[in-house]
């Protein structure tokens, strides 16, 4: 009842006239980004944080986590038409997408992939509703050395499931912890490694860093110099058929299963989900027969999938602290910004904020619905914008995202540096999810490590004589040794550029 | 893909062509940088201190950190030495080095000028060499888009959101609003 009456209040707070703007405004600004190229969910969500830093700290996520489940319906309407994924998620859905186009059904695809995505994004939510307050509350009865271990352990899930090498994916994520030890020690107050400069004692920013190494880096591995063509299905063609629903039912059941489900495993991306998804549909599907001919359970099922997951991988964040993925990594530095840490003490400190968030995620899940069924017209009018004219607007909004953190143009030499930076790891094959993983758990995992070893005196067995730190180290021992072991994991992974 | 068939591929997939000599250089040169780095942040963190009276110091973390990196970067260069010459390291993604230059360049001229000439200004310039110069846009098109990306967003960011944009440094041209 506790849930039921804090879930009743979170949804007064989303459904103020204030925040309902903000969720809209976000659902648009999101599946602009999904639907644009060469800029994906994580440099989207981290492009528009400046925008949120006057509102006030609820209304600020409530928009940035719009944004966020945004993208994924976004990069859906490039798939169906135009038989190119706007992000990695919707990659699947490509085959059974535009075979459907194809037959000139690409209405009832949109509108199954939007209904799929709605009830698997609603039914996540559900599960985190029912998650969050025992997750939560168990949060609370884990110290500094459970939570440096748990840390460790979502690091280790990450950095094992990105990219070809193991070598390279740790590589990435030492970076990103020593980028985040620039500035003042969080715990002496001694600046360190800011070579004197007054600006580097706040640390690099955060959000420079991220425009930078997915953005900008983005755009300068793509060079494309012609527009799509693409044509819009009309408003009647939009309504799938009875046979669609009912066909699509089942796939709709089984997405929702599985992308809830990976959703909680941090370093399973969005990807994976609906890639199982399908595989789901070949094996167990009524119609497996038709998959690939432009078959309806070939976009519900993965679509489905991929919104199951991005709501269900919002769990680890709320309740321990843990991004599960690099976009969820930039949102929690969005809360870090705010003022807000995500985890257990969220709901112990924030409940009202929590809960309002949560309860907008049900919210957005209908502005998407009802927001883009309608407007496919205008998403197939931006992608017939040349894409160099894209690319110089895109452009202009990164420089502008960079500077108005922290009103310096120092950020904008710093957006620029990570851009090449990007451009470098990107071209040695060096995964980027495990830097902006740990650009933004450094902090964190610093304190903790640091703290445990203050209660034990320096004595680095404590880690090994508390039974829940031992459990998590040994499995992230396991996880980072997987490859000597040689066990396998998905080659989407290898191929994600979110992994 | 199916499901089966993505599952079934190893964790070290066979490159699909060789990395040229140029991602070798690069390669060696990152390596190197690697080191480099994890020898200046160890350097620097024990002049930070390791220690202090109430257990790990500034300097405690960032050491176990540039101790990895270091050990991480040979680890790479022994993989690199040791992956067969005919495949070499799996190439990444391609580059085409003109546009990335253009790209890199105009935005470090833009952030050189922006404190100086102002954000309309030097945002109306830049947008001018994307779209008319770059692009091969028309002029009115250039126009229209590169005054909504500078002056436009200058004033809607200003009575919108509340957000100051820079105004240029020189009198003469903020005396004209810019």
């Amino acid at each position: 009842m506790d849930v039921l009456a804090d879930l009743l209040g979170g949804l007064a707070t989303a459904l103020s006239p204030q925040n309902l703007l903000y969720a809209f405004i976000g659902c648009l600004l999101g599946t602009l980004i999904g639907v644009l190229p060469g800029i994906g969910p994580v440099a989207g969500v981290a492009l528009l944080i400046p925008l949120t830093l006057n509102l006030d700290p609820t209304s600020a996520i409530i928009m940035l986590a719009a944004i966020f489940y945004g993208t994924q319906y976004g990069g859906t309407i490039t798939s169906v038409l135009l038989n190119t994924p706007g992000e990695a998620a919707s990659a699947i859905t490509t085959i059974d997408g535009y075979a459907m186009t194809r037959k000139g059904r690409a209405g009832a695809a949109l509108t199954i992939a939007a209904l799929g995505s709605f009830v698997g994004g609603t039914i996540a939510t559900a599960g985190l509703v029912v998650a969050a307050k025992p997750l939560g509350d168990l949060g609370l009865r884990i110290g500094p050395p459970e939570f440096f271990s748990l840390m460790v352990l979502g690091i280790s899930l990450l950095v094992a499931l990105a990219g070809r090498s193991m070598t390279k994916a740790l590589i990435s994520g030492v970076l990103g912890l020593l980028i985040a030890m620039v500035g003042i020690d969080p715990v002496a107050g001694a600046p360190r490694f800011t070579f004197g400069s007054d600006r580097l004692l706040d640390g690099i920013s955060f959000v420079a860093v991220i425009i930078g190494l997915f953005g900008l880096s983005e755009i300068l591995v793509t060079a494309r110099s012609r527009s799509a063509q693409v044509v819009a299905p009309g408003l009647r063609a939009l309504l799938p058929g009875r046979d669609d629903l009912r066909r699509s039912a089942p796939a709709i059941a089984r997405g929702t299963g599985i992308g809830f489900a990976l959703g909680l495993v941090p370093g399973m991306t969005g990807s994976v989900s609906s890639l199982l998804a399908y595989g789901a549909e070949r094996r167990f599907g009524r119609h497996r027969a038709e998959l690939g001919t432009g078959a309806v359970e070939g976009v519900a099922g993965p679509e489905t999938a991929n919104n199951a997951h991005a709501n269900g991988a919002l769990v680890p964040l709320f309740t321990l602290g843990i991004p599960a993925s690099p976009t969820i990594a930039v949102l929690m530095g969005a809360f870090l910004q705010q003022g807000l840490t995500p985890g257990p003490t969220l709901f112990a400190e924030h409940a009202d904020v929590a809960w309002g968030i949560i309860a907008s995620l049900f919210v957005g899940n209908v502005i998407l619905l009802v927001l883009n069924v309608p407007l496919v017209g205008l998403w197939t009018s931006i992608l017939r914008i040349p894409y160099p004219v894209l690319t110089a607007v895109i452009l202009t909004f990164m420089v502008v995202g960079a500077y108005t953190v922290n009103f310096t143009v120092f950020d904008v030499f710093v957006m620029v540096g990570f851009g090449l930076l990007g451009l470098v790891l990107r071209r040695l094959d060096i995964p980027l999810a495990p830097l902006v993983l740990t650009l933004v758990l450094g902090p964190l995992m610093e304190r903790s490590l640091r703290e445990s070893l203050e209660l034990s005196q320096g004595d680095f067995t404590l880690f090994l004589t508390r039974p829940i730190c031992l459990v998590l180290l040994v499995i992230a021992l396991v996880i980072a040794a997987s490859p000597l072991l040689r066990l396998r994991k998905p080659a989407a992974l290898a191929e994600d550029p979110e992994a | 893909m199916s499901h089966e068939s993505a599952l079934a591929q190893p964790t070290h997939p066979e490159p699909a062509e060789p990395a040229p000599p140029s991602d070798a250089r690069l390669r060696t040169g990152t390596q190197a940088a690697l080191v480099a780095l994890a020898v200046y942040v160890a350097v620097e963190s024990l002049s930070l201190g390791l220690w202090a009276s109430f257990g790990p110091g500034p300097g405690f973390f960032p050491f176990v950190l540039a101790v990895a990196l270091g050990l991480l970067g040979v680890a790479w260069f022994v993989q690199s030495l040791r992956a067969r010459p005919a495949t070499g390291a799996p190439a990444g993604e391609r580059v085409e080095a003109g546009h990335a230059v253009a790209v890199l360049g105009s935005l470090v001229v833009l952030a050189a000028v922006m404190d100086l000439l102002g954000y309309q200004l030097s945002v109306f310039l830049f947008l001018m060499f994307h779209l008319k110069w770059r692009a091969g846009r028309g002029w009115v098109l250039s126009l229209a888009l590169a005054l909504a990306g500078s002056a436009g967003v200058f004033h809607g960011f200003e009575q919108g959101l509340m957000v100051q944009l820079p105004p240029s440094a020189v009198p003469f041209l903020a005396g004209w609003g810019l």
